[in-house]
């Protein structure tokens, strides 16, 4: 009978094998530093002074029930809004915000909804806000980190804030001018890119 | 190479050398088993592996299974050179493949997906995350010698998984006379650019009798693919393959072991846009990909991309014990790490989705000698196999990692008598997991009331749910040869089991391929079907044909599909990126059933008519409405012109092919998220011949063309179906040179 060297061997490797991915099986599988975002935030901060307004959509355990804000403002007055957005899913918690503004020039945000007169809705004579953008990247194209806000009239509905990732394509780049103007007239959907972001806020003037 | 493999891999190659270093006494050549033309293990009638140990008296595989069967080989496998494994095997009829999200695709048998389906290499079942649209099938396909396609459910000498049927997958036989032989190929791409070179040697050293080597390897690269109107960007890709082989024999044991590792890289088209709901639909009823004018040939292979690698090391030992019978044992480990990378911002550099799959997996195989009968003789074996597989996942929350187990045992008998042939086996299977989910994935399946807590034990990052399963199957067989060497009817009854998946039972987010929140059933449990299946084959001089028709019944088939609200309304899940229809995992009672097959007239003919088509249909039992993703119908001709050799000009072939794919009006449209693709009408033809050279010398040539009307058309099975059209015109050339020298055989040392 030939040698039983061979047999022996087999157990041997199997067993260390084994020893040596016991470990990482009983790991944590959700391992997402800095890939998700969970929370928009939405800060409004009036031209004339008094309290910010801030409303954030949340949806940290990743369960598809987020929590929401409404979002209240005042009749005829002037806000800076601000967005912001963060992964909360890890302590502490990840500024997406910079990254996007790093990476201005393949990210735009996009403020649509049935009440908003936004450059990415066009004319809207529902409109309770006007959004107009108030930051641009650095070919000269608007971002929409940052935007001026006008109350209009007493009123509610929806406010939506979308984050488009706009990476190039074979070399050529995605985000041109006119993308808001595009999305006046075909949709966001139209738009080239993906949406990292895309959620629904309520919104009051009163 | 990661340590461990290292270590495993040269454990495994030290093997042989024990052999060879203990067996020199033995060396008297002229057993049963050294002969060179009619050693079993190394005819084209039989693999290496376990599997088909049964097949050693075969003349044709598809002549002695009970099953609807069919194989590629010689020169038409070898037509399909350049292309994927489950374009090779969609040739058979009943056999589709179908397109993922770039340049790669998976094979679906009478209408099961690969979820469903074993795909065997080398008597070794490939271990991989067979579950995604687009994760296609790691095989080598240049690797392949012989690709056998058994439809139908062939659990009992299969083992789980065999719903739908078996890919079979055989190297080629390896070299027993002394000399050094081998390979060297290159193929040409018109679609994608694509250029790819291979190259086999097999050497069989006079010194060393017994010992057979083989290294083979190739490599492909290609450029984004074409439609007729526009380029799908980003659909370059990028495979190397490299495997060797140690065989050796001496009397009657055999042993060999191998190393094989698969790598893939390959662009998702720009065009797979599904980041809200909203986008799918935009596309969708765009009808032409948004932004498809910037998209150019490039080889470039940016975000979002695959990255896969599969390493196999795979181990055979045949001792052939005379009187006693024969024992089979296989050991594998195989290595699969599939890694997807996300459109993300530039400041993230690694994989958002990564699986690691390890598994090994252990077969023995008693064979009893054959018993004469007065009539007739008996065969018949019985087996035991063991997996243990663990399944790491990092990455952004969609699957828990599991560890699992599966013991079986198998055993069949087979009678054959001059006119009748009949098989009977029986399998058990157990199979039992630990799952490791993360907090939130727990939450909320134990929210949905299909957890408990009891069921579980929290850990130190994760919580453990185990799970056991049991499936049993059985088979009868019966093959009349009704008028011998001329019609043939087969009748085969066989189950099979299918075991859930760890997505079936416990996804929990957002699929990177489909526009859904997609959520697992803890509950769920296994998939047993029951088919039936009657071939015909009929073998005359002017007509051959093979038609099986089957119908097979799957309880507690796992389908995906929206959920319900008790109101019967459609339920959504709220994410960062929008509203999401939510699907889940769910049993349903279904029915598969249709026909298929094929007839060739005037075979061997100097001009000839291949004709074949399938037709499959699939219903849930329980609402009577048809299932999704079955498979249209489909007929294929292929006039064959084969001239008289040419001087040194030999085995010409001119073909003219059509096919015709008919529009799906089976599927409940309703259910589906866009409408079934009209109805396409393929053209294509081939060229091809073969130049013998001097000495064991000859070179292959062959042109096929593909799509030669440049048809717009998307495939109903294919995932790219809902974002691009197929891809357009293609052309592919064909070079290959074999080569061969043959050493005197040396005498045996002590002879």
């Amino acid at each position: 009978m030939p040698s039983f060297r061979a047999l022996f061997a087999l157990p041997a490797v199997v067993a260390l094998n084994l020893f040596a991915v016991a470990c990482d099986v009983e790991g944590d599988p959700n391992d997402n530093e800095g890939e998700l975002i969970t929370t928009v935030e939405l800060t409004f901060s009036p031209l004339d002074g008094g309290d910010d307004v801030v409303a954030t959509w949340a949806d940290v355990d990743l369960d598809g029930t987020p929590d929401v804000d409404a979002i209240s403002l005042a009749d005829d007055t002037a806000y800076t809004l601000s967005v912001r957005f963060l992964n909360e899913a890890q302590e502490p918690a990840d500024d997406i915000t910079e990254e996007v503004d790093g990476e201005s020039a393949e990210h735009q945000v996009f403020i649509t909804g049935d009440v908003v007169d936004s450059e990415a809705t066009g004319a809207n004579a529902d409109a309770i806000v006007e959004v107009r953008y108030a930051d641009t990247d650095a070919g000269g194209l608007p971002v929409g980190l940052t935007h001026d806000v006008q109350t209009l009239t007493a009123g509610d509905g929806t406010l939506t804030v979308t984050l488009r990732h706009l990476p190039e394509q074979g070399g050529a780049a995605t985000k041109v001018a006119g993308l808001a103007e595009d999305a006046a007239s075909s949709g966001l959907s139209s738009l080239p890119g993906d949406s990292d972001a895309d959620v629904d806020f309520d919104i009051a003037v009163q | 190479m990661p340590p461990w493999l290292l270590y495993l891999l040269l454990s495994l190659l030290a093997a042989p050398a024990a052999w060879a270093a203990d067996g020199d006494d033995d060396d008297s050549a002229g057993d049963e088993h050294d002969g060179d033309d009619d050693d079993p293990w190394h005819d084209d009638d039989s693999a290496h592996g376990v599997a088909e140990a049964v097949e050693i008296h075969a003349h044709r595989d598809e002549d002695h299974d009970t099953h609807a069967r069919q194989t590629i080989e010689g020169a038409q496998l070898e037509r399909t050179r350049g292309q994927d494994l489950a374009e090779a095997a969609a040739q058979v009829p009943g056999v589709v493949a179908a397109r993922g999200s770039g340049d790669s695709t998976k094979p679906i048998i009478r209408g099961q997906q690969e979820r469903r389906l074993l795909v065997i290499y080398d008597g070794v079942r490939h271990e991989s995350q067979k579950w995604g649209a687009d994760h296609a099938t790691e095989i080598d396909p240049f690797s392949a010698g012989k690709i056998s396609v058994i439809k139908g459910p062939a659990g009992v000498r299969y083992g789980p998984d065999a719903i739908g049927g078996v890919v079979l997958v055989e190297p080629p036989k390896l070299r027993t006379e002394p000399g050094v032989g081998g390979s060297i190929q290159f193929v040409g791409v018109s679609q994608g650019w694509r250029g790819v070179g291979a190259a086999r040697i097999d050497v069989a050293p006079a010194a060393a009798p017994g010992l057979t080597l083989r290294v083979e390897g190739n490599y492909a690269r290609g450029a984004a693919l074409r439609t007729p109107d526009y380029v799908l960007g980003n659909t370059a890709s990028e495979v190397w393959n490299a495997g060797a082989t140690v065989h050796y024999r001496r009397g009657g044991l055999h042993l060999d072991v191998s190393y094989r590792h698969y790598d893939f890289r390959a662009g998702v088209c720009f065009c797979v846009k599904n980041s809200t709901p909203d986008d799918f639909e935009e596309q969708i009823a765009a009808g032409t990909p948004n932004g498809a004018d910037l998209w150019r040939q490039s080889f470039n292979i940016n975000r979002a991309y695959q990255d896969v690698t599969h390493d196999t090391v795979a181990s055979h030992l045949h001792a052939f014990l005379g009187r006693a019978g024969a024992l089979h044992v296989t050991y594998a480990f195989q290595h699969n790490d599939r890694q997807e990378f996300e459109q993300t911002r530039r400041a993230i550099q690694r994989s958002q989705f990564r699986f690691l799959l390890r598994t090994h997996s252990a077969v023995v195989e008693y064979h009893h000698p054959a018993a004469s009968l007065p009539r007739g003789g008996l065969t018949g074996s019985v087996g035991v196999s063991g997996t243990f597989q663990e399944n790491v996942y990092r990455g952004v929350p969609l699957v828990p990692s599991h560890r699992a187990v599966t013991v079986g045992v198998h055993a069949w008998e087979r009678l054959t008598l001059p006119r009748l042939e009949l098989e009977v086996g029986g399998r058990y299977d157990h199979h039992g997991r630990h799952s490791f989910l993360s907090e939130g994935a727990f939450d909320r399946h134990e929210a949905r009331g299909l957890l408990d807590e009891d069921d579980c034990e929290p850990g130190d990052e994760t919580t453990r749910c185990g799970r056991s399963f049991d499936g049993g199957s059985a088979s009868v067989g019966v093959l009349l040869h009704a008028v011998p060497d001329l019609l043939e009817i087969k009748l085969d009854l066989s189950g099979a089991t299918r075991f859930p998946n760890g997505d079936e039972l416990y996804m929990n987010g957002s699929a990177p391929t489909w526009p859904v929140y997609a959520l697992g059933d803890p509950t769920l449990g296994t998939e047993t079907t029951w088919g039936g299946s009657p071939t015909l084959g009929l073998r005359l001089s002017w007509l051959e044909a093979q038609v099986s028709a089957h119908v097979s019944v799957i309880n507690g088939y796992i389908q995906f599909a929206p959920e319900l609200g008790d109101d019967g309304q459609p339920r959504f899940d709220v994410t960062i990126r929008g509203t999401f229809p939510r699907f889940r995992y769910s049993a349903i009672n279904a029915l598969f059933y249709g026909i298929d097959g094929g007839l060739t007239i005037a075979p061997g003919a100097p001009v000839s008519l291949v004709v074949q088509g399938a037709v499959v249909r699939a219903d849930n039992l329980e609402t009577g409405r048809p299932l999704l993703f079955i498979p249209a119908d489909r007929v294929e001709a292929r006039l064959q012109g084969r001239p008289p050799a040419l001087g040194a000009l030999s085995d010409l072939l001119i073909e003219v092919q059509a096919e015709y794919v008919a529009r799906v009006r089976h599927a409940d449209e309703r259910a589906d998220l866009a409408p079934a693709p009209p109805a396409t009408f393929l053209l294509g033809a081939a060229v091809g011949g073969t130049i013998a050279l001097p000495g064991d010398q000859s070179l292959s040539v062959g042109l096929e063309g593909r799509n030669l009307t440049r048809a717009r058309y998307r495939e109903y099975t294919s995932l790219l179906r809902y974002y691009a059209d197929e891809p357009g015109l293609e052309v592919r050339l064909r070079v290959r040179f074999d080569f061969g020298h043959h050493l005197p055989r040396r005498n045996p040392p002590d002879a």
